[in-house]
């Protein structure tokens, strides 16, 4: 029950979020697997805190449970917003322990990494449902971002009309393609950026203060 | 407990799955548990065996005479007061039902002869229609007491159900409490019959268990009111009516299904193209029945022997069918937030996941998987 404690406060902190300016925002960041989740969260929780978020790794799936850092203060351009970054699995249609395979990994442990994706993506489209006040959508942008997944969220974060930003990430590899995302979704603001060589921060952080703010 | 067939006469042995596709003698499909209230009485004399079964034969004595009380009277109109009347029926029944029930096979007593043959008939018959009411309380008392053979029945069924997945709680029931409280809430379901039949057979489902708590706990506080409110001032029109036969049958469905483990199988038999017949139903009915049921009689009810918690008279058998078929279309559409399509492997359906008030915490082997439901709030309280 303790988790459903969690859950309530959470909700009602949310609650109180939203007739409090100064209460930060708690903002989800939402995308595919191996998108670059984690390693945009460490890099914004690193540039504004100092400290990580979690693990990164090029498995898929590497971020099994929601992770959050809390009060997060990022400015520019005068304007400062103070967030909580919640770092969430990568939402997928489809999890299959053969895919863990081909990484040197045992049965039994891509078994259970494969179960823990599962419930990870679980909890993610909870939170989204329950607990985010702002999105930052990931995208690899090396990949052809119109897939069933995608479309699919990004609906559901319109849907609840929340503020989104998508990130078109990875833009450091030779394939990437930051266009394609963009006419993708033309009805949101895309900003490129590579969180693992840390281009182009600046503008992630001047939309970051911009849209959730 | 062992079974026999109303039409022939033929006994089957206790957690005989022969009777599962019918009577192979006559091709009945209405069976008896043969009643051990005769051997109840003196069961413990008997042996350490009989014990349990004698208790929960008792209960079910106990029980099914009430039943059997309250709807002779629905019948008949009988101003006896209640008390007597249950009295008599007990003991009448238990000692009239030794006796018919051994020799002559009950054949033909679908209500129509509510005094003289109370014993037998409600027995089979009313079985299921006192189940709603009656079960909760009689089946969470000597959970243990069954013959090996039931159990092992049920552990097959219980087996077949975790081979394809979602058929878990039962195992689970005796260590977590979220069963015991669906349990709880069955009657509620049952005595609050909603209009709206999509919902009420929504819980039976094996993830439902805990939703249901929150979906009965909503429905009894408004949709009662509603129904008071709309008592008062409107005319029911043949709509409503029907919505609300169905939505009952659905309710019906579900405890009918719930008690014993060979109804549910036999009751389904056709037109499941996803599922293997004979196991279409039964996790349902597994999922969401605590193993703890095993004292139930084994009777088994089919899709058409009418049934009504209430003691309303019931839809002609033929209806059932369809909503059955609905039923567990909606049940399959359920399961489909996430799919296990092999240890290791799963489908996920992003839009039910994201719907759903439960929150999965943990997805165990086998198919098995822990939620919590939130109880006292929902997507409603944020916007406040």
């Amino acid at each position: 029950m303790g988790l459903l404690t969690d859950l309530r406060d959470s909700i009602s902190r949310v609650v109180d979020r939203l007739f409090s300016e100064s209460e930060p925002k708690r903002i989800g960041i939402y995308g595919p697997p191996n998108a670059g989740k984690t390693t945009l969260a460490n890099r914004i929780a690193r540039d504004w805190t100092g400290d990580a978020i979690g693990p990164e790794s090029h498995i898929p799936h590497e971020t099994r449970r929601a992770r959050r850092k809390e009060n997060v203060e990022i400015e520019r351009n005068g304007k400062k917003v103070t967030i909580d970054i919640v770092d969430t699995p990568g939402v997928t249609t489809k999890v299959d322990y053969k895919e863990f395979l081909d990484h040197d990994m045992e049965k039994e442990d891509a078994v259970r990494r494969s179960r823990e994706a599962t419930e990870g993506v679980a909890e993610a489209m909870h939170w989204l449902r329950e607990d985010v006040d702002g999105v930052i959508y990931v995208l690899d942008s090396t990949k052809d971002p119109i897939s069933q997944v995608n479309t699919m969220l990004i609906g559901i974060i319109e849907s609840q009309d929340l503020p989104v930003l998508i990130f078109a990430n990875k833009i450091d590899l030779e394939d990437s393609n930051v266009e394609r995302i963009s006419n993708a979704y033309p009805q949101h603001e895309t900003v490129e950026l590579s969180a693992l060589e840390g281009e182009n921060m600046d503008e992630v952080y001047a939309k970051i203060a911009e849209y959730f703010a | 407990m062992p079974h026999q067939c109303t039409t022939c006469g033929k006994v089957f042995p206790d957690g005989s799955k022969e009777m599962l596709s019918g009577c192979p003698s006559c091709g009945g499909n209405k069976f008896q548990f043969q009643p051990a209230s005769t051997t109840s009485d003196t069961g413990s004399a008997d042996g350490s065996d009989n014990t349990g079964a004698s208790d929960s034969a008792g209960s079910q004595d106990l029980t099914s005479s009430a039943a059997d009380a309250v709807r002779r009277r629905a019948a008949q109109n009988d101003a006896r007061p209640t008390t007597e009347d249950e009295e008599t029926t007990v003991q009448d029944w238990v000692n009239s039902q030794s006796q018919p029930t051994r020799d002559s096979p009950r054949d033909s007593d679908a209500g129509g002869d509510p005094d003289s043959q109370r014993g037998p008939d409600p027995q089979r018959s009313s079985d299921s229609r006192r189940e709603p009411d009656r079960q909760p309380p009689q089946e969470r008392q000597p959970p243990q007491t069954r013959t090996d053979d039931r159990a092992d029945s049920k552990r097959t069924s219980k087996d077949d159900a975790t081979e394809r997945g979602w058929g878990e709680w039962p195992s689970q029931s005796g260590t977590e409490p979220e069963p015991a409280s669906a349990r709880d809430d069955r009657p509620d379901a049952v005595s609050s019959t909603g209009p709206d039949p999509g919902e009420g057979s929504e819980r039976s489902t094996q993830r439902s268990p805990r939703k249901t708590n929150r979906g009965i706990r909503a429905r009894t506080e408004d949709e009662e009111d509603n129904s008071q409110r709309s008592a008062r001032s409107d005319v029911v029109t043949p709509e409503e009516l029907a919505a609300l036969d169905s939505s009952r049958r659905n309710q019906d469905d579900k405890p009918q299904r719930e008690p014993p483990r060979e109804t549910t199988e036999s009751q389904q038999p056709p037109s499941n193209a996803q599922q293997p017949p004979s196991e279409a139903q039964q996790p349902p009915s597994e999922a969401q029945q605590p193993p703890s049921d095993p004292q139930q009689p084994q009777v088994d009810a089919p899709a058409d022997v009418p049934t009504d918690a209430d003691g309303h008279v019931v839809e002609p058998p033929s209806d059932d069918r369809p909503d059955l078929d609905q039923l567990r279309e909606e049940l399959n559409d359920q399961f489909e937030s996430i799919k296990i399509v092999n240890p290791g492997q799963y489908e996920l359906n992003l839009m039910e996941l994201y719907d759903r008030d439960e929150y999965i915490i943990s997805l165990r082997e086998d198919g098995r998987y822990v939620i919590e439901v939130p109880d006292s709030w929902g997507p409603g309280d944020r916007d406040d």
